[in-house]
């Protein structure tokens, strides 16, 4: 399988007035498209700062991380996070203003994609995540969590990347949601070929994984390869 | 992202409204602020317009406005100034019909010449009336020609009619340097009559003169025979009210030694000669005084209110900026610019407060508070200041790290 992402030695320290805290230790690990990866560990143990970086919302203090062999420190970020790599959170994060439908052309709209073609491309994602048509029109306080989720999942699949990052993205669900959005990850890495890298600290989510990395005070370690 | 702005005005209508309002309510008092100010300026400006500050040039000690002797440098001088206008002179004489030996002036010297450089002069009274010949008009009092306005009833006793060349012998009367009054006979001066006074009424009469001439011609017929002229009366307005500390120099520089104020101590030495000048500005400087004092206190009001409009914008924008982190950190986690981010929380400010100014502004302009120009340049100052504060507070809100907002950890 082909590395789409890989960290070699990867080092992240918070830095304040008064102080530093050193938030990743050498973490050396790589991502391959078609697979489910899983990073575990408790809160705290720098597990979101280290998806911030995958997200290229931050920069490693030390060490390298590169997305196809290219520095990520020399990419556009924005443009990366725009067309190659989407978020999905644990408050899943919609535009509170936008519909169901306007959210998933969203990304499309930023890419300059014409709005006909958004709106059909949009509705497909949507079917995608085995939303009802009915929802479309509605705005996000409308709907259930676990269809929101699938709405942020359809968002981010929308903008056309191969990298899926997804900070605990079951925490505010019931099992029955739960059990549907990993079957959704799993499916788009398998069936679609995304390289899913889900922050969690739910062991259902990690089982789901093909990889399993754990983390701890910053340090990254394999749990099951 | 236009898009987006739009649709979050308009699905968040309660917030629209209310920055909508404010804008308004801003545009609205600087509407008021700068009317205020503009009002106390015009009033400056009209003050200057219909309070004008006559001057008279007197004697030394300002007991004589008229029989005095205001020389021909100062008379030159005040015709060349730039700060005056409405200049007023007059020169006395006495003359006879024909020619008479001197001997025989209790006979013939009984006409009072009066030379004027204008009709409304103030040495003439108000009431007095004069008919034209055909082709001749008040302004033959600026000019210099070789003409004469003669009272209706002395016409009629010489059976002279308008139109008829007569001839007169002027007498010039002069302060010599001991004070005391000469005269000068000046050679008989032929003269077409152009115009008639109406002396009908007897008691009106006794006020006017027998003969109006031209200033300028009467100037000339004395110097060209070798005597120095001087007016007998001259006053005249100042052009500009609100200039008149420039009024006041070129004053000093008029003549050989400039016309001085009006010396009022004890002692003063009595003259004829017309060397100061009596300024009646004193209720003007007294009604601008406390105008001007006005438009300062307002004035100085200019950078507090701009902090405060800024201060305004500033806590709104940082309020509603409050509420939609999220917002800003999921268009940067969705890969919007930090600018592009901003610009739409920016964006959304500017397209409320512009509708808030322009509301504003037309309330203004229908009130008839402002003109549009002015009620431009009220709106313009909120919108900036409103807007500055915005920027201010979205600038912070930039420096967020957006990850942070949004993650579970």
């Amino acid at each position: 399988m082909e590395k789409i992402i890989e960290a070699m030695n990867v080092s992240y320290i918070y830095q304040t007035k008064y102080q530093k805290t050193k938030a990743l230790s050498e973490v050396s690990c790589s991502f391959e498209r078609g697979k489910v990866y899983a990073i575990t560990g408790k809160s705290g143990s720098g597990k979101s700062t280290f998806l911030s970086l995958l997200a290229g919302l931050d920069v490693p203090t030390e060490g390298t991380l590169s997305i196809e062999g290219q520095d990520i420190r020399k990419m556009n970020r924005d443009a990366y996070r725009l067309n190659r790599a989407s978020v999905i959170y644990q408050a899943f994060h919609l535009f509170p203003l936008l519909t169901v439908l306007e959210n998933v052309m969203f990304p499309m709209e930023l890419q300059h994609v014409p709005k006909k073609e958004a709106k059909a491309r949009a509705q497909e994602y949507l079917k995608k995540v085995d939303l009802p048509e009915t929802l479309y029109k509605k705005r996000p306080n409308m709907i259930s969590g676990g269809e929101q989720q699938r709405v942020a999942i359809a968002r981010a699949i929308a903008s056309g990347g191969e990298i899926l990052l997804a900070d605990e993205p079951t925490g505010n669900l019931d099992s029955q949601n739960e059990k549907v959005i990993v079957e959704l990850l799993c499916k788009l890495a398998h069936e679609d070929n995304y390289a899913v890298i889900v922050v969690t600290h739910n062991e259902a989510v990690a089982a789901a994984a093909d990889v399993v990395y754990g983390m701890s005070d910053g340090v990254l370690s394999v749990v099951r390869e | 992202m236009y898009h987006y702005i739009i649709t979050s005005i308009r699905r968040q209508k309660n917030r629209s409204i209310l920055v909508i309002a404010v804008n308004c309510v801003l545009a609205i008092l600087l509407n008021l602020y700068f009317g205020l100010t503009d009002s106390y300026r015009n009033q400056l400006t009209d003050l200057a317009a219909n309070t004008p500050i006559k001057c008279t040039v007197t004697n030394p000690d300002g007991t004589m406005e008229v029989g005095i002797a205001v020389s021909s440098d100062i008379l030159r001088g005040l015709q060349e100034a730039e700060q005056i206008r409405d200049l007023d002179c007059s020169a006395q004489m006495k003359a006879g019909f024909g020619e008479f030996a001197i001997e025989d002036w209790e006979a013939h010297l009984n006409l009072a010449v009066c030379a004027v450089n204008k009709s409304d002069s103030s040495v003439l009274p108000e009431e007095i009336g004069i008919r034209y010949l055909e082709g001749w008009d008040d302004m033959v009092f600026s000019g210099d020609a070789q003409v004469c306005v003669l009272a209706k009833s002395d016409m009629e006793k010489q059976g002279y009619t308008c139109g008829d060349e007569i001839t007169l012998t002027l007498y010039y009367f002069f302060y010599d340097e001991k004070e005391e009054l000469q005269y000068k006979e000046l050679p008989p001066t032929s003269m077409q009559i152009v115009g008639e006074i109406d002396d009908s009424d007897p008691k009106a009469a006794m006020e006017y003169p027998n003969v109006l001439l031209p200033f300028q011609t009467a100037w000339n017929l004395v110097e060209e025979n070798q005597a120095a002229f001087t007016a007998d009366a001259v006053s005249f307005y100042v052009k500009d009210p609100l200039a008149l500390n420039a009024f006041k120099e070129e004053m000093g520089q008029i003549g050989e030694s400039g016309l001085f104020e009006v010396y009022k101590g004890d002692g003063a030495k009595f003259s004829h000669k017309g060397t100061a000048l009596y300024v009646l500005d004193g209720i003007f400087i007294t009604m601008a005084d406390r105008l001007k004092t006005a438009i300062r206190i307002l004035t100085s009001f200019v950078l507090p209110i701009g902090i405060l409009v800024f201060i305004v914008g500033y806590v709104i924008s940082h309020l509603l900026a409050a509420g939609r982190v999220k917002e800003f950190a999921l268009f940067r986690s969705l890969g919007v610019h930090v600018i592009g981010a901003v610009w739409v929380l920016w964006g959304e400010q500017l397209a409320l407060a512009l509708l808030g100014n322009l509301s504003g502004g037309l309330a203004a302009l229908l009130a008839g508070q402002q003109g549009w120009k002015e009620a431009a340049i009220a709106c313009g100052v909120s919108l900036c200041g409103y807007m500055l504060g915005t920027t201010v507070a979205l600038a912070l809100l930039a420096l967020e790290k957006p990850l942070a907002l949004l993650t579970s950890e």
